[in-house]
């Protein structure tokens, strides 16, 4: 009888130890799960002096992550942005805003050249998709255009 | 002789000017990674007051996100803008308003204006306060908090 009693004890205390095991284990993922890393953004900003019918060299955005690319005419004025995801050597895709003052969503997602944003008042400056990895800053305007893009991500 | 040695010297001449082409378009496509800028803004502000006036960095493409945290129905919300602040002239931005009833704001500004919305019922808006600093205004009947983030 002792004994019986005995392996009973023994039964439950092993059954309760690996019930905390089990809840232990599914704690700990659940909170790995929610866990957040807060690291410092990178920025790279590009300055552009642009005679008419110009373009930028090719500016490679980074891979693989979102990429908040906003951009200014510092000569006519104007602002405009979009975040990017570039896709090494597959693609470059994108949404945003076109530049005041005839704002408009602008997506799409290419890896041939393509316009993706103005970023002068009257859009005839724009940051445009050059390759499947590479963006560029053209400059359509009949005179010289001056102003800079900023990557953050 | 003296057209051996002209040939050396047009050559060497020809390879230097070559290596300094080469090297204008290299830095010409160098991009230097460097720690983006921000500055956070706390508001709590009763019925019809302002914000201190707030300068953005100048000449440059500025993010502005802002946000009301007051929690009520219709109060919470979030919108952004990209604003450029051209020194002793004003600013111009693009945007998108707060929800539930986003939309696109946009437009120039010299003196004082309306530029985005914060909260639910557009009643929390970031506005420009002169040619060179903008504010946050709480248009509403109560006490409204919150934050702004500015990036650049």
């Amino acid at each position: 009888m002792k004994t019986i009693i005995m392996r009973t004890e023994k039964s439950s205390r092993w059954g309760a130890m690996l019930l905390a095991t089990v809840v232990a284990i599914i704690t700990s993922l659940a909170v790995a799960n929610a866990t957040q890393t807060i690291t410092t953004p990178n920025a790279v900003k590009i300055t552009y002096n642009l005679a008419s019918g110009a373009s930028s060299a090719a500016i490679t955005p980074a891979t693989n992550t979102s990429v908040l690319v906003m951009g200014c005419c510092t000569t006519e004025g104007g602002v405009g942005h979009v975040s990017l995801m570039h896709i090494p050597s597959t693609i470059i895709e994108w949404v945003g805003l076109e530049s005041n003052n005839a704002a408009a969503i602008t997506q799409g997602a290419t890896k041939a050249a393509h316009h993706m944003v103005y970023i002068n008042a009257s859009h005839t400056v724009d940051i445009q998709v050059a390759s499947a990895d590479t963006i560029v800053i053209h400059n359509a305007h009949p005179t010289v255009q001056a102003g800079n893009v900023t990557l953050i991500w | 002789m003296r057209t051996k040695r002209s040939s050396r010297w047009r050559a060497m001449l020809l390879a230097t000017v070559v290596a300094i082409i080469t090297c204008l378009a290299v830095a010409n496509a160098t991009q230097t990674i460097t720690t983006p800028n921000a500055a956070f803004i706390s508001y709590n502000l009763a019925a019809g007051k302002d914000s201190a006036a707030i300068t953005p960095a100048a000449s440059r493409a500025v993010l502005i996100i802002g946000c009301c945290t007051t929690n009520a129905p219709g109060q919470m919300s979030v919108a952004q803008v990209t604003l450029l602040h051209l020194p002793g002239v004003g600013m111009l931005w693009v945007g998108l308003e707060a929800t539930p009833n986003a939309s696109i704001t946009q437009g120039g500004a010299s003196t004082s204006g309306p530029i985005v919305h914060l909260d639910s019922f557009h009643q929390v808006v970031i506005q420009a306060a002169s040619a060179d600093t903008i504010l946050i205004h709480n248009g509403s009947a109560g006490t409204r908090a919150g934050n702004v983030t500015l990036v650049w």
